[in-house]
């Protein structure tokens, strides 16, 4: 104890209230809700949620393995259960979450992409975000975009979700289904940079197979034809071909000076 | 190099006269302005730090200073002595010290350290800590711990 200090407690200032919570995990933070009103109100600000998302990426205490539990028969209740390692050790937390908005379907529904903790949740007929640190979803609004009347809009066959940085917001990208996009999606994410890729047809005049890429921040799609060995392979399955052309978009990536300078 | 050798003079609230070479001062981005503005040619007060709470934060920059070379594990491992031996009040004079001189590392650290501390609390310890007022209705305060009832599983 250094002297004398134990008789008086110093009052930390607002700021450096925040400072030390903000170093919290979201667990401590969602029961710190109810200790007042102005730090509930905090909490919600968007620069307290990146500060604390930032340092506690740094704490590198947010490592999440989902397990989807689908039940003994088609009639069970399905849910995700989270488990998460922290600090190296064998500790985990199972925590049972039933996805009650979506219909109770064997293989619905599925995780289409992560992007700062959040997910992309896709069933039937319905997407939304989840946040499973605070055990939140958020049914995602039927897009506004304008799409051909033939266009079955309550499938989602391949889409992209990430954070635009410049609108500091999260979006979900869904290609417009005049343009046939690889239909098994490949186990790993689509995205680079913000921009996502596909492998598509119909996008250009000679019909040929080629890289669909979307930029999210400006909002803008641009094509990239596929490796020139590739196109001669007819004995290629989609998602093989995926797999190559994903390699392939890395690999420009890491080889050019700009960041993918074929746009 | 002659520079290195400077000495820098911090004056504590209570007094203490405390001389520190150059290198372990500009640790503080505070007192590196002034020495690049030219303003710490004589000793610098510091009205709101005691020189017990000076001599701690000289420690932790001494530290850093002389511990450059090692590896990132050992400097963990420093800064996890230091900070285990400081108490709850004394920290929360290092954190206001920390924020006022700008040792950004040192204000991590600390910040960190009362984190950790107070993470397993429950609301009602959390309002003793820090000498908060209860301004929700009870009926209020029940709504928020019913909706997020997983958080108050206290088992990790």
């Amino acid at each position: 104890m250094v002297g004398g200090l134990s008789k008086t407690r110093t009052e930390l200032p607002e700021m450096l209230v925040l400072d030390i919570l903000s170093k919290l995990p979201v667990k401590s933070l969602t029961r710190f809700k109810c200790v007042c009103k102005a730090w509930s109100s905090s909490f919600q600000t968007p620069f307290f949620i990146t500060q604390q998302h930032h340092n506690n990426l740094r704490n590198n205490n947010l490592n999440l393995l989902l397990k989807r539990n689908n039940g003994d028969s088609y009639h069970d209740i399905h849910f995700l259960s989270q488990l998460s390692t922290e600090k190296g050790q064998d500790f985990s937390l199972e925590q049972d979450i039933p996805l009650l908005f979506f219909d109770d379907h064997w293989h619905r529904p599925l995780v289409y992409g992560h992007c700062n903790g959040l997910l992309c949740l896709v069933g039937e007929d319905k997407l939304a975000l989840w946040n499973p640190s605070i055990r939140q979803f958020k049914i995602l609004p039927e897009s506004s975009v304008q799409r051909p009347p033939s266009a079955d809009i309550t499938r989602f066959g391949n889409l992209g979700s990430g954070y635009d940085s410049r609108s500091d917001d999260y979006k979900v990208e869904i290609p417009l289904p005049e343009v046939n996009v690889a239909h098994d999606h490949p186990s790993f994410d689509n995205h680079v940079n913000r921009v996502f890729y596909w492998v598509a047809s119909g996008v250009t005049l000679d019909s040929d197979r080629c890289i669909l890429s979307f930029d999210m921040v400006n909002e803008r799609f641009s094509t990239l034809a596929l490796p020139r060995g590739l196109l001669i392979t007819k004995q290629i399955s989609t998602s093989e071909l995926e797999w190559i052309a994903w390699c392939y978009v890395l690999h420009m990536g890491r080889n050019s000076r700009r960041n993918y300078v074929f746009f | 190099m002659a520079s290195t050798l400077k000495k820098i003079i911090l004056k504590s609230c209570d007094g203490k006269i405390l001389e520190v070479e150059e290198a372990v001062a500009v640790q503080s981005q505070m007192i590196k302005n002034m020495i690049e503005d030219d303003c710490a040619n004589e000793e610098i007060p510091l009205p709101d730090i005691t020189g017990e709470i000076l001599s701690m934060i000289i420690e932790y920059c001494k530290m850093h200073v002389d511990g450059e070379n090692n590896s990132n594990n050992e400097l963990i491992a420093r800064d996890a002595d230091f900070i285990t031996r400081v108490d709850l009040n004394t920290l929360y004079y290092l954190i206001v010290a920390a924020n006022f001189l700008n040792v950004k590392s040192l204000l991590d650290l600390t910040c960190q350290r009362v984190a950790d501390i107070i993470k397993g609390k429950s609301p009602e310890e959390i309002r003793l800590t820090f000498n908060i007022k209860n301004d929700f209705t009870p009926e209020e305060e029940e709504e928020i711990r019913k909706k997020n009832a997983w958080a108050f599983d206290y088992k990790d």
